[in-house]
């Protein structure tokens, strides 16, 4: 995974994108025991060259990629053998990824969101297998609780879950 | 406390334990596989990938395992899962 993250450390510094974390399968992974997952989740901020008003383009992240040599299955690309899905960010994912914790992977950095982030994320998405992380989660990770409290409530989702 | 949670177990050794106790040990070893480093976490959603080829090769959904340099398939791993 080490040139997985270093291709897309890429991204930033060809300005392709402002800044990304890792979020979904992978981030919950970092903080409880592992399971099975096969794609890797990364959200984006676009950057000037990738949004225009509201329309963010993927396609220079697309075609980066492609003059790397690296080939594209659906709406993941192929690197190092991992399947990763790039996700612009919207409001609530870029306060995430802003705030998410910086990580070394093998001396290679790298963003992963944090939990009182990946929660509301989670919640929101509301399959079955995003509620089961979110459970493993508050089992098995430590949670600044206030903070989680707080951002369920700005961005509406405390509805979706009984902290009490 | 349930009554059902008192029945005692004999478990390897002969020691005696009871179901909560058993249930609390297993909850403590999630907790320690959750405070694994997180490359040997990667290295063990590989082997679960692999694991899970194996047990569900016509599922549906075609899902590859991760081909990447660092990928070990080592006992130790798969001692650790099981």
């Amino acid at each position: 995974m080490k040139r997985t993250i270093q291709a897309i450390n890429q991204l930033k510094r060809a300005g392709l994108i402002e800044d990304y974390a890792i979020g979904g399968g992978i981030a919950t992974i970092f903080y409880v025991e592992p399971f099975v997952t096969y794609d890797l989740d990364v959200f984006i901020i676009p950057s000037q060259k990738t949004k225009k008003g509201n329309l963010i383009l993927l396609s220079p992240i697309f075609d980066y990629f492609k003059g790397q040599g690296f080939r594209w299955q659906g709406e993941h690309i192929i690197i190092e053998g991992i399947p990763v899905q790039f996700i612009p960010a919207d409001e609530l994912e870029e306060e995430a990824v802003i705030k998410a914790k910086t990580i070394k992977y093998e001396s290679v950095k790298t963003k992963v969101l944090t939990p009182e982030y990946l929660i509301p994320i989670l919640l929101r998405a509301g399959r079955k297998k995003d509620k089961e992380k979110v459970e493993k989660l508050l089992e098995q990770t430590s949670i600044d609780m206030k903070l989680l409290k707080d951002v369920l409530k700005r961005y509406h989702l405390k509805g979706k879950i009984d902290l009490s | 406390m349930r009554k059902d949670e008192e029945i005692k177990i004999i478990t390897r050794g002969n020691r005696i334990k009871t179901r909560r106790e058993l249930f609390e040990k297993k909850i403590l070893f999630h907790k320690q596989l959750a405070r694994m480093p997180f490359k040997r976490k990667i290295e063990m959603v590989i082997h679960l990938q692999e694991i899970a080829s194996h047990i569900m090769p016509s599922s549906g959904k075609k899902r590859k395992v991760w081909k990447i340099s660092s990928k070990p398939a080592d006992e130790r791993l798969k001692h650790e899962i099981a």
